[in-house]
């Protein structure tokens, strides 16, 4: 095979995938940063940029899949918030409301006493099901989903309030499972430390497992996506839903799986979260919906369906944290930490531009 | 086929692309490395030159604080009591005093205050006091309410030399002690008890002044009738320093018992001060020839104004037909309703007074005041506004408790009500929303005077009481009417820390405020950079965010371009958690960075014990919500206003030294 | 049941109510206040029902501008940050009039010029909206969440920069002066009200600009070209076209009345409550779009009325006043306002199922 010919079919490849467009941006940026940019050039400050995304990352992949289908969620943070507080009481058997009341029902868990199983089951199922509410609503009522999870977004609050018992919950127990959902991956933390940067070095490197996670969850659902039936509907709904439906695509129930998968992200988020930081508050990540859209968006997914991908969706969220670690550090006086989201604003709308450019050439 | 062709292609780019982001790093760290050396010697070289002036700005530092611990040390050392192994059950306290109701009216009014201090608290109380006034029968009384080992004590120190034994044995036995009506407070007496609970004799005069003073005039006077008397000196010197802020001149004019001459005097040099119009007397001894002198010069309210200390029968009518504009009340109820709550606070959750000298006066009489409470069953019902909640801050879960425990034991219905988020309009339409409710009370925390102002005012133009918590700046700097304010000095609190960790050396200062917005912790910032400005060092504020991933991220990347920056001050557990996280991130241990912190929680505690957290600034949190609810209950049941614009909480500092009495109560009561 | 023996008189029912959008949320509204005068304390006293009024007109200002939008099929969520552009405009010239390179251009409380410039700012990023979408074929959920962040931005850096001259106070802005006639007519008391009962009522000015708000449009929308326009734009954009309808002419303007409206109501606001912070308005977007969608606003466009949307938002402000008296947690207000509105949107949907 000469050259020539795979470069030109790479690029065309490029050119038809959606992650074309933000991958290729963010490597400008990258590049760029390193060049212009005291201190990013370190690997502290790329470890720094991965581990900022990982709760928006996991419920990102999430909120792709329902846009690439044509839906949207907006009821994500309040099932951070309950997957917290039920991991994060049951895991370690907290004195909390639902501590107590789980015991009062004969589950295996009581004050003082954790059940690991339970907490992960609890911490993932709960928020699955609260995705099946919105899934079912949704294809009962045929109401725009933007609609409806708003709705739900505030029973949600007005739910995981209630669980919650009105107070934030925090702990002090460490248990195994919280290193092994978000503790420092010192693994790769040492290996890079060792052999790459030298012990000497006032460099640090700050993986953790998070990031692992992050980036199994983009290849189990990017192959989810591509490779199975399922995917194909999804993309098929969002593309032209009657069409899709007149040629046998089932519609309702690939819709409600996304629903429920969007929900089982989210829950796996609060359990990555609560591992790190062993608290959580009734309005935990409120407004992460709209930084997950943004992400999706600027990872090169369409609103209206049927186009995007859920590397595009990690791309996406890290071209975010990219420029957030490089605006900081540079020290822009009229862009302080507290004005940053005003460049996520700007970026949205130019990436959006970009990505419809870059597709309109490879169509035309 | 195709698309599996894509994905892998397209998975192998990415791998590129990473491994391309992972390697270039590398390659610019070794030109970097020689930079990050050339850094080191400068820092050390600017070490150098600083240190000098350093190690002599510590020494006056050192000298400074070893003053003030000598005058701490003599409350902290015996002020920390034994507390209480079940915090609901009964206390048993034992009230010494000189008098009592049975020869003395005074004291049946001090008395009510202890009985429905005790019922409000769940208290048994026994009062012990001699038959006629005696002060060595009184201190045997100490020695045997000692002798009983009650849960607490609480007496009038009347002779602090006879006194000092006594009180010291029952300091000794862990037993908390608190004075009312009679004493100097802790340093002046000499004696380690806890406070003292009476009449702040300068600030009577100061606000009293400001009143009288607030719709002009040009002569002030201080009819003294007990020249010599030192309580009465201190009213007159606050008097007069309110007519200097006011730009108004002032004498005093001294009278003495005989109440005919008395008045004579007051005639004559008024013949020779006509420019005299604001006129404050030191009692009923002072008021009665003042009351007797207007009639013979037949002068009326339009011509003078007038106010007095204490109270009688003549100065209440006066006060109702106007001529008079103010009886100021040492509040004798609250003095023995105060001791009681004080002494179950500090029994039960080792809650101590924020200061040596609790005011329960001056409390104003008013015309608008004499209206009747009340009374002590009458049904209330108190709404909380609040910019923040124990559902998303740790810190108000403590504050909450306070409130909710005393509502229950003073039987009061109370709603709380607070913002999703941090929101100054959404707060301040919950005020009003909770005016229309129509309660008896309202409480509120002030984040923002100018916005809450209407809203406040149409509470107290509906005839509401009203007090602020936690944030505010008391109804003066305000502007707004409501009756005081229970918190922390902020700015205080900054400062006093910037201090403290400035001691320890260091480059720049950082405020990390994830709260930007809030006129309080506004203040606290800029206490830390006074603080720091002092100090010669550099100052920044960083702000951090909601997301404790990012936050940590955002303080790791301003740490990185602000390598110079070794001392953080955090404003409580919102930043303080993202903080340690950092920390961890960069390797960082207590011998790189000092950090001191506003507020408590358990991971704080933690870092306090394990020396990586210089301090917790303690504003109280439970006495502020249980400090509020109190005030509310005894001004509308008891008429019993509160009695300084600000009512003191804290700062205190939780260090290492004292961490353990506070860690048993972390996140509850503290 | 009725319904089983005539069906063709029920049916027709339907269809008679399905044209007159408002029909859900006005039963609602009534329901709900029903229920709250029995059940809440104080509900039915003057400051509350004042209160309720008040605090609802501040916001229906731009929830008016948003309905117009959601029925021409367009979202703004950007309100809430034009909102707090406007009121800082409005506030950094009241408070320190205008200065450039350490001249001053403009004194401090020239109220007037302050409003129309505010006004002026934020019928601009109004307009800065309609030609993202018009111009770039952006759907204007995403153009509006760039600009809702990119505006908050600009508000951010106007009370951190030389112009606010703030120091140390995160970028609040506070007008300290004696107020001027102006701040009375923008939301002074509206006393021949509040002296009717005791404790005294809580209306402002901002009800009667709120009503001349809501009159207007619904002069615009009902009996004018421009108002059969918006409708024809939202309903079928290709048809429109196709009639003459310059839709993407209708659309910018819709954008600019809608960041206009929404710098009036961060005016009004600060008109009472003289000082403005960065985090002013936000979450109110989703606020408006909930108050439409209660009042019958299709989220497609083409469907509703202006009235419905001002009922939707004095519901929305009624419920959350008579959850307060009536001592209910008010966070569970959040759980209410979904549930009102998913049933709202469900009743709207099989009403218009004819």
């Amino acid at each position: 095979m000469n050259n020539d010919s795979l470069r030109i079919r790479s690029l065309r490849l490029f050119e038809n995938s959606p992650v074309a467009g933000p991958l290729l941006t963010m490597i400008a940026i990258y590049i760029l940063f390193l060049v212009i940019t005291p201190n990013f050039a370190t690997w502290r400050t790329l470890s720094g940029i991965v581990t900022a995304v990982s709760i928006s990352g996991i419920v990102t992949i999430g909120v792709t899949l329902l846009m690439i289908s044509g839906e949207f969620d907006l009821s994500l943070a309040p099932m951070i918030a309950m997957s917290g507080y039920l991991f994060g009481s049951v895991s370690v058997g907290a004195d909390s409301l639902i501590t107590n009341t789980l015991a009062s029902w004969g589950l295996p868990v009581a004050v003082g006493q954790g059940n690991v199983t339970l907490a992960i089951l609890l911490g993932v199922g709960i928020p699955t099901l609260m995705g099946l509410v919105n899934g079912l609503i949704l294809i009962w009522t045929n109401v725009p989903s933007f609609i409806v999870t708003l709705g739900t977004r505030q029973i949600y609050r007005g739910l995981v309030w209630i669980v919650a018992g009105a107070e934030l919950l925090q702990v002090l127990d460490e248990p195994i499972v919280y290193e092994v959902f978000n503790g420092r991956f010192d693994l790769l933390n040492d290996f890079v430390k060792t052999w790459l940067i030298g012990e000497d070095s006032r460099d640090r490197v700050n993986f953790r497992m998070a990031t692992v996670w992050l980036f199994g969850l983009v290849a189990l659902y990017q192959i989810l996506l591509v490779r199975t039936s399922f995917g194909n509907h999804l993309f098929a709904i969002g593309g032209n839903e009657g069409a899709a439906r007149a040629q046998g695509v089932r519609s309702t129930r690939a819709r409600v799986y996304a629903f429920m998968i969007s929900g089982f992200l989210a829950g796996f988020a609060g359990i990555v979260q609560f591992s790190q930081f062993k608290s959580v508050r009734v309005a935990e990540q409120t407004g992460i919906e709209l930084t997950a859209i943004a992400g999706a968006v600027v990872g090169g997914a369409l609103l209206n369906g049927g186009y995007g991908s859920v590397w595009g969706a990690l791309v996406g969220v890290l071209l975010i944290s990219v420029l957030r670690s490089g605006v900081i550090l540079m020290n822009f006086t009229l862009i302080p930490a507290d004005n940053f989201p005003a460049v996520v604003g700007v970026t949205i709308i130019a990436s959006v531009i970009f990505n419809n450019w870059l597709r309109n050439r490879s169509t035309s | 086929m195709k698309l599996n062709k894509k994905i892998t292609l397209m998975i192998g780019l990415l791998v590129l692309a990473f491994a391309a982001v992972a390697c270039e790093p590398q390659i610019v760290e070794v030109e970097k490395e020689v930079q990050v050396t050339v850094e080191v010697e400068k820092i050390v070289e600017v070490e150098k030159e600083v240190e000098v002036e350093k190690i002599v700005e510590v020494e006056k530092e050192v000298e400074v604080e070893v003053e003030k611990i000598v005058e701490v040390e003599k409350i902290v050392e015996v002020a920390v009591p034994v507390i209480v192994d079940d915090p609901n059950r009964t206390l048993d306290i034992i009230a010494v005093q000189h008098a009592e109701c049975a020869w003395d009216s005074f004291w049946c009014t001090v008395q009510a205050g202890i009985q429905q201090g005790a019922q409000d608290n769940n208290v048994n109380v026994t009062i012990l006091a001699p038959d006629s006034f005696d002060v060595d029968k009184t201190a045997s009384l100490i020695e045997q309410a000692v002798a009983a080992q009650p849960d607490a004590i609480m007496l009038t120190v009347t002779d602090a030399t006879v006194f000092k034994e006594p009180i010291q044995a029952a300091l000794d036995l862990g037993i908390p002690v608190v004075a009312y009506n009679a004493g100097s407070g802790p340093i002046e007496d000499g004696i380690g008890y806890l406070t003292y609970l009476g009449q702040d004799e300068y600030a009577g005069g100061y606000l009293g002044g400001q009143r009288m003073a607030a719709n002009g005039g040009s002569k002030g006077v201080c009819v003294n009738h007990v020249p010599g008397h030192t309580g009465v000196a201190k009213r007159c010197a606050g008097f007069e320093q309110a007519m200097t802020e006011a730009g108004i001149a002032y004498e005093e004019l001294a009278i003495n018992d005989d109440p005919s001459e008395s008045a004579t005097i007051l005639g004559d040099y008024y013949a020779a001060n006509p420019d005299v119009d604001l006129w404050i007397t030191m009692g009923p001894n002072g008021a009665v020839p003042f009351y007797a002198f207007m009639n013979n010069e037949g002068l009326t309210k339009d011509d003078i104004v007038h106010g007095t200390f204490d109270n009688s029968p003549e100065i209440t009518a006066n006060i109702e037909n106007g001529t008079t504009m103010f009886g100021i009340d040492q509040q004798p109820f609250l003095q023995g309703y105060g001791g009681v709550t004080s002494l179950a606070l500090a029994a039960r959750y080792g809650i101590l007074p924020a200061g040596p000298v609790t005011a329960t006066g001056p409390g104003f009489i008013t015309a608008d005041s004499l209206g009747d409470p009340a009374g002590a069953d009458a049904p209330m019902k108190i709404i909380a506004v609040q910019h923040a909640e124990c559902a998303w801050d740790a810190f108000w879960c403590v504050v909450q408790n306070g409130a909710t425990t005393a509502a229950e034991r003073m039987d009061i219905d109370l709603q709380i009500l607070a913002p999703d988020s941090f929101d100054v309009d959404a707060t301040a339409s919950l005020i009003e929303q909770a005016v229309a409710a129509q309660p008896d009370a309202i409480m509120l925390t002030v984040t923002d005077a100018v916005v809450f102002k209407d809203a406040i005012e149409s509470a107290l133009n509906a005839g509401i009481p009203v007090v602020a918590y936690n944030a505010g700046a008391g109804p003066v700097e305000d502007g707004i009417a409501y009756s005081t304010y229970l918190g922390q000095d902020e700015y205080a609190g900054g400062y006093q820390g910037g201090q403290r960790l400035a001691a320890l050396g260091g480059t720049k200062g950082v405020c990390v405020n994830h709260a930007p917005g809030h006129t309080g912790v506004a203040k606290r910032c800029a206490g830390f950079e006074q603080a720091m400005t002092e100090a010669g060092l550099d100052y920044e504020e960083l702000v951090t965010n909601d997301d404790p991933a990012e936050s940590a991220t955002i303080i790791g990347d301003y740490y990185n371009a602000n390598p110079d920056a070794d001392i953080f001050i955090t404003m409580g557990p919102g930043s303080a958690v993202p903080f340690y996280q950092f920390m961890d991130n960069e390797g960082l241990t207590k011998d790189d960075i000092v950090h001191g912190t506003f507020d408590l929680s358990p991971e704080i505690s933690a870092n306090i014990a394990s020396g990586v957290t210089q301090f917790g600034i303690d504003q109280q949190p439970f006495l502020q919500g249980y400090g509020a609810v109190q005030a509310l209950n005894l001004m509308v049941r008891h008429g019993v206003v509160p009695a300084l614009p600000v009512t003191p909480t804290g700062p205190g500092f939780v260090t290492v030294d004292n961490l353990t009495v506070v860690q048993a109560l972390a996140g509850e009561f503290r | 049941m009725a319904s089983a023996t005539s069906p063709s008189n029920f049916q027709k029912t339907r269809a008679r109510l399905a044209n007159y959008s408002e029909v859900v949320v006005l039963i609602s509204f009534i329901l709900l206040f029903i229920i709250f005068s029995l059940t809440a304390d104080n509900f039915l006293s003057l400051l509350s029902l004042t209160n309720i009024v008040t605090l609802a007109a501040i916001k229906g200002i731009f929830v008016i501008g948003v309905a117009m939008l959601m029925i021409s099929g367009e979202f703004d969520l950007s309100v809430g940050s034009t909102l707090a552009v406007g009121a800082y405009v409005f506030a950094i010239l009241m408070e320190h009039g205008f200065v450039l390179g350490g001249t001053q251009i403009l004194p401090p409380g020239l109220a007037f010029l302050a409003l129309i410039l505010a006004l002026i700012v934020s019928a601009l990023l109004g307009l800065i909206n309609g030609l993202i979408v018009v111009r770039s074929g952006i759907p204007s959920f995403i153009a509006t969440l760039g600009t809702m962040l990119a505006f908050r931005g600009i508000a951010r850096a106007m009370g951190n920069s030389e112009l606010a001259k703030t120091s140390g106070n995160a970028d609040v802005v506070r007008f300290t002066g004696e107020a001027p006639p102006l701040f009375n007519v923008l939301n002074g008391d509206l006393n021949f009200i509040n002296d009717l009962g005791t404790p005294a009522g809580g209306a402002r000015m901002a009800i009667i600009w709120f009503v001349i708000v809501v009159v207007v449009a619904v002069i615009v929308m009902r009996f004018t070209r421009y108002g059969s326009w918006v409708y024809a734009t939202g309903g079928n954009r290709m048809a429109a076209l196709a009639q003459g309808v310059r839709t993407n002419r209708v659309l910018i303007w819709n954008f600019v009345i809608t960041g206009a409206l929404a710098g009036l109501a961060g005016v009004v606001q600060f008109a009472s409550r003289p000082a403005i912070d960065p985090a002013r308005g936000e979450g109110w977007e989703l606020i408006a779009v909930a108050a439409c969608v209660i009042g019958g606003i299709w989220l497609q466009g083409g469907y509703g009325t202006i009235i419905g949307a001002a009922i939707g938002m004095l519901l929305l402000q009624m419920v959350e006043q008579g959850l307060i008296l009536a001592g209910v947690d008010i966070q569970l207000f959040q759980a209410t306002i979904g549930l009102i509105l998913i049933v709202a949107v469900i009743s709207n949907t099989w009403l218009s199922r004819t």
